[in-house]
């Protein structure tokens, strides 16, 4: 992968960019395709990560009521009596507050709850949340940080139409995160709601950061 | 911007003390001031009509620093030995201090020019690290 990325950049660079601008020199003031300080603009952009997870959440107790399953007749497969889980996956998009080590992000979880109800096989979870914490690097390697997530999801389920319920979210998670680069971090995180005790999350990841170490330093 | 980005995709960063980036090793006399690794250069770029100078730089630390090529003197002596002073070939006035991100690099190369034919240069990069007091620090790459 990083070899193929290399291969573009050196595909692309000025003195082969063909079409686009054909550069011939090196030495500033005699360049065509690019000014002074092109390595000065990373440094200038603001703090921004991009997240991609996997999640799997546990609940307790199934988090659709009875009373709003309908009559569920396309329901099918095993039923739980009691707990059950949900999974998908998890964009997210955050970047420093002016009060650091502050933090915000906002997430959107898209996947499948197994059994959200007495009646119900399985039912698509859609949720949307924001995140606020504070992080600590532990190391140049190690990142830990603890946030609180807040905002809402909706389930939703076929019966005879399309049938949808919702709930408000509110999550104290705990996370780690190792950099690999200054720029790529694997983590993962876990989570319980302050709603509905007993109900728990769990992340594993990659991010991309814009600015190296998130410009924590 | 896109290439930067390709850059960071790659996960392309400077480890310190390694001189180098993804095009190589950094060429030149190397130096290190404070969090920058630098190597200054004498440029074969044929498009110079004077003498040309590479400046290759790696921020060996975790959070950014200034790169200030800007404040570089050059001198050049002439066939006597007498030293004349050069000036940097910046007809758009681009040259100022500029960030530079953690862990990350940078190349650029400077034309001078003298009023007197030259044979040598010789460079003062002890302001470079725009971070820190300037102290004369002279290199005839």
């Amino acid at each position: 992968m990083r070899l193929a990325i290399l291969a573009v950049l050196a595909l692309a660079t000025p003195a082969h960019a063909g079409h686009s601008c054909a550069e011939t020199s090196e030495v500033l003031g005699r360049r065509h395709c690019s000014g002074f300080g092109g390595w000065g603009t990373l440094a200038r952009m603001p703090s921004i990560t991009f997240d991609m997870e996997m999640f799997h959440e546990h609940f307790l107790v199934p988090p659709v009521e009875a009373s709003s399953t309908g009559n569920a007749i396309y329901a099918s497969g095993p039923v739980a009596d009691a707990g059950s889980t949900a999974w998908g996956g998890r964009m997210r998009i955050g970047a420093p507050l002016m009060w650091r080590p502050l933090y915000m992000a906002f997430e959107l979880d898209i996947g499948g709850v197994a059994a959200p109800s007495a009646d119900i096989a399985s039912a698509l979870l859609s949720q949307a949340v924001l995140a606020v914490g504070a992080h600590a690097h532990l190391t140049d390697s190690f990142t830990v940080s603890a946030e609180l997530a807040g905002g809402g999801r909706m389930y939703s389920w076929m019966a005879h139409a399309e049938v949808t319920d919702g709930e408000a979210v509110l999550e104290a998670r705990g996370r780690l995160d190792w950099w690999a680069t200054p720029h790529l971090t694997f983590g993962a995180s876990i989570g319980t709601s302050l709603i509905t005790s007993g109900d728990q999350t769990f992340t594993v990841g990659f991010g991309g950061h814009l600015r190296a170490l998130d410009a924590y330093f | 911007m896109n290439r930067l980005l390709l850059l960071v995709l790659a996960g392309c960063s400077y480890k310190a003390g390694s001189y180098s980036d993804f095009r190589g090793p950094f060429p030149g006399l190397r130096q290190t001031l404070g969090c920058i690794d630098l190597a200054v250069g004498r440029s074969g770029d044929p498009s110079a009509d004077g003498p040309a100078v590479s400046y290759a730089f790696g921020n060996r630390c975790v959070h950014p620093v200034t790169i200030d090529l800007a404040t570089i003197h050059a001198i050049g002596h002439d066939t006597d030995g007498v030293a004349h002073p050069m000036v940097a070939l910046d007809p758009q006035r681009e040259l100022q201090p500029l960030p530079l991100d953690a862990l990350f690099f940078g190349r650029e190369t400077i034309e001078y020019s003298a009023r007197v034919p030259v044979n040598d240069i010789c460079v003062d990069i002890g302001g470079i690290n725009g971070d820190e007091p300037r102290t004369e620090s002279w290199v005839c790459p």
